[in-house]
């Protein structure tokens, strides 16, 4: 009896574990939501050459102040919004508006574009705030390509420091904008008095709300001594009115630091509070009355909440362009949903809803969806876990889509940036925690039994023990083997008319754990177990069943769940001789919640299993101390779906692989044992997945196209193991494997990956 | 009731209506505004930063743009500070 102990040199300095340019799960990426665009069929193209950030630009403060440039940046200026102002008219000659006025800009008194010509200013300083031109000229307008529809309302009496309106103008002027066209009014107008619904001004503005306008109203320059500040003045007060709250804004005015205007009027306490939020209102340059026909760039400075409401009318214009779907109250939601928090927490009497910010304003709001194959609604989240097998084929897929937010707006999402590139099947860190292990085991020569206990450190994968209990007789093909190991990973196997001995050479090497089966290619750890029978003398016919867990992805998705295989094969060994056979083995593999691998979460949840029919061809020969075998596998795989996510098919997926392995026993000279492994493990070749996805949006609807996504591996690895064992005597050897991957996992992206293991073994 | 006495009361009733413009009654003059001309004043709000005396507009009845003026040393009202009769921090 002797007592083999195996001392792996591991744990000394025998891992060396060296990854040439990466490796491990390399191109695992957390999914991300794109910075939203535009819906495709109206989506202007941002110009990342053009600077926002110009003298023209922070001229006016106002439009750092509601981060107005990141819509800018994203294309946007209110082209193609109409804003009406019911005002003084506009400065038809000032040069920094020229470009913006609409020609249906009207007085109401002579009836003619001409006659809006402003006499005051107060109109051409409220118009130059919502869109005084981009051209580097003076200041330029928060929606700077928006169109000012100036209807003048006042009564060309004497503007002598001002102009007064009376009801039936404003009404008149909110009418024919409701009647041309306009998307937004602006009223920097104000009044003591409380307007009643049932008046003809109170009629307008619900007609105006009832139309799909959105209305903002200034919320007034206030006095103590009177109507007080404490809340909107008596006209902007109508915006809480029943019959038109959610359709108007009333908007208060701040200073550059973001503190109240001293003559704002404050949100107040009641309903009004709800619909009020403030904008700069002090110190606000912007375009003037023109003084000649040679001096056409007239500026103003002004204060007072009427320069507030411009710049939120010229947002809600922004909005529109964006989103043309948005009717007047989401609108109105959204920029009062998206208000920069100011003064105490959450909507206060002051401040109301907070600040004007267009950047937050253009965001999604709350959690986008998509839609599936099946037309369902689904968030989108979730991640595509990406076979092994499929490498990088699944990354190269486009992968856009619009995703839609609680207001029914198109941003484009990346899916591609959900999807995960694989775990991978093998790793050298696995390896070396296999070979990293003190076994000892009791062996009563080549006839008898052999009892054996491990102990397996494999660091952050688990930790295990086994029993192994071998009965032997030597290399005789009528031998038995019985071996089992009680481990987490609970194996069994059992061989009748075993062929140990002629394999066990490979037995040394690393890779040819990798077992020429679909399970062993796709999972992290799996169990196989077989039975074979010798039919004849040269003929072995069995069974293999084996069962597989895809690699823990709590590394990669927590929500994602374990995918698992599980199927069995008909096995043939034809004899040729004693030192040569040829292998056949046909078998199918069942997945739940996986296609090959493939697997995901969320709206990638859509995977209700696969089959997957494989065949393999093998042979083996030995000559002389020679050993050389072979195998080469191809499948197909059919895929159900369960219709709940993006999926609407998978083609027949088309894979193969193979291995090489050649060993001499008696290599140079006697004690010295040489292996020589190489592989290209399992790899799709052909198929694809269909995904059912908005991609355009056209008539405020979006447009779904099916999406190919080609699941054929871009590269393939190719893997080698040089083996050398060399004995030094009965009870000492050095074993050296060096393994290199080119492309692993079928990933160029993850770096080539190399290791060697020294392996120090004694026999006491 | 005489003829002419109940058309007298009609048309001071008539004018009344007139002359509000609106929907309710009128409201009071605040008190300190100036008048800038007939049914225009300039209402003193508060003081700025730099203490100058800011004013918004007002018309009984009617509604008036919310710019905010200042009062120059003639005693007429600009919106441009630079302009303004500041000097005197009233």
């Amino acid at each position: 009896m002797r007592l083999y102990l195996q001392l792996p040199f591991l744990a000394m300095a025998c891992v060396f574990l060296s990854s040439c340019g990466g490796g491990g799960n390399g191109g695992t990426s957390s999914p991300t939501t794109d910075i939203p665009d535009p819906p495709t069929a109206s989506d202007p193209d941002p110009d990342p050459v053009i600077n926002y950030d110009t003298a023209e630009y922070r001229r006016n403060y106002g439009l750092g102040a509601v981060n107005s440039i990141t819509a800018y940046e994203a294309g946007l200026s209110g082209d193609g919004v109409t804003v009406a102002t019911v005002d003084t008219g506009i400065d038809l000659k000032q040069q920094d508006l020229d470009a913006n006025i609409s020609r249906k800009s009207i007085d109401l008194q002579s009836n003619t574009y001409d006659g809006v010509q402003d006499e005051y200013g107060h109109g051409t300083w409220v118009a130059g705030i919502i869109a005084a031109e981009k051209n580097n000229v003076g200041i330029h307008g928060v929606a700077f390509n928006a169109q000012v529809m100036a209807i003048r309302a006042d009564k060309h009496s004497d503007c002598t420091d001002g102009c007064s309106f009376s009801d039936s103008d404003v009404a008149r002027g909110i009418d024919y904008a409701v009647a041309n066209g306009a998307k937004v009014i602006n009223l920097s107008l104000g009044s003591d008095r409380t307007i009643n619904p049932a008046s003809g001004l109170g009629q307008s503005l619900i007609h105006a709300v009832d139309a799909g306008l959105v209305v903002v109203i200034a919320a007034g320059n206030g006095d103590d001594n009177e109507i007080g500040m404490a809340e909107p003045d008596g006209f902007a007060q109508f915006a809480a009115n029943p019959d038109v709250k959610g359709g108007i804004i009333i908007a208060g005015a701040v200073d550059s630091a973001n503190q109240m205007a001293s003559f704002s009027n404050k949100a107040g306490t009641g309903e009004t509070q709800d619909v009020y939020m403030v904008a700069p209102g002090e110190h606000i340059l912007t375009t003037d009355l023109t003084t000649s026909d040679e001096d056409r760039n007239q500026l103003a400075m002004i204060y007072g909440t009427s320069a507030a409401a411009p710049y939120i009318a010229a947002a809600a214009a922004i909005l529109l362009e964006k989103f043309p779907n948005l009717d007047n109250r989401q609108v109105v939601q959204i920029l009062l949903d998206s208000a920069k928090d100011l003064g105490a927490a959450g909507p206060d009497e002051e401040f109301g809803q907070g600040l004007l910010d267009i950047a937050a304003a253009i965001q999604p709001s709350g959690t986008l969806q998509i839609s599936s194959a099946g037309g369902q609604s689904m968030a989108l989240q979730g991640s595509l876990l990406t076979s092994p097998a499929m490498g990088g084929g699944l990354a190269t897929a486009a992968g856009r889509a619009l995703a839609f937010d609680r207001y029914d707006r198109a941003y484009n999402a990346s899916l591609a940036s959900r999807f995960q590139a694989p775990a991978s099947r093998f790793s050298l860190a696995q390896a070396a925690d296999r070979m990293n292990r003190i076994s000892s085991s009791l062996s009563m020569g080549d006839h008898g039994l052999r009892l054996g206990i491990s102990a397996t450190d494999t660091g952050r994968y688990h930790a295990s023990t086994s029993l192994e209990i071998q009965a032997r007789d030597g290399n005789e093909r009528s031998d038995m083997t019985i071996e089992a190991a009680i481990t987490p990973r609970l194996s069994f196997s059992m061989q009748s008319g075993s062929t140990a001995g002629r394999t066990a050479a490979t037995g040394d090497l690393a890779l040819t754990a990798r077992a020429m089966d679909p399970a062993s290619q796709l999972s992290a750890s799996g169990q196989r177990a077989g039975l074979t029978f010798a039919l004849t003398r040269h003929l072995d016919v069995g069974t293999v069943a084996f069962m597989g867990d895809r690699p823990k992805a709590d590394d990669l998705d927590p929500t994602l769940d374990d995918p698992r295989q599980s199927g069995g094969a008909l096995t043939l060994r034809r004899w040729l001789g004693r030192t040569a056979h040829l292998d056949l083995e046909a078998g199918r593999m069942f997945e739940r919640g996986s296609t090959l691998g493939l697997t995901g979460s969320g709206i990638f949840n859509g995977i209700e299993g696969a089959a997957t029919d494989y065949i393999r061809f093998g042979g083996g020969v030995a000559v002389g101390s020679l050993r050389l075998d072979g195998a080469y596998m191809a499948s197909r795989t059919g895929t159900e779906l369960n219709g709940g996510s993006v999926f609407a098919g998978f083609d027949t997926l088309k894979a193969n692989g193979w291995s090489l392995s050649l060993t001499d026993q008696r290599f140079a000279s006697r004690g010295h044992v040489f292996g020589l492994h190489m592989a290209q493990p399992l790899a799709v070749t052909s198929g694809a997945a269909t995904l059912h996805l908005a991609t355009g949006w056209q008539d405020s609807a979006p447009v779904y196209t099916d999406q190919r996504a080609d699941l054929s591996a871009t590269e393939r690895e190719t893997s080698f193991e040089l083996f050398h064992r060399y004995a030094a005597s009965d009870t000492l050897s050095l074993q050296t494997n060096f393994i290199y991957r080119r492309n692993p996992d079928n990933l160029a992206r993850s770096g080539d990956e190399a290791a060697v293991f020294l392996h120090l073994a004694t026999a006491l | 009731m005489p003829a002419g006495r109940v058309l007298a009361i009609f048309a001071l009733s008539l004018l009344a209506a007139c002359s509000h413009g609106g929907d309710d009654a009128p409201s009071d003059i605040p008190e300190g505004a100036v008048e800038v001309r007939e049914g225009y004043y300039m209402v003193p709000v508060t003081k700025d930063e730099d203490g100058c005396q800011m004013y918004r507009a007002y018309a009984p009845g009617m509604l008036t743009d919310q710019a905010i003026r200042y009062q120059r040393a003639d005693g007429s009202f600009t919106v441009n500070k630079e302009e303004a009769a500041c000097d005197g921090r009233s």
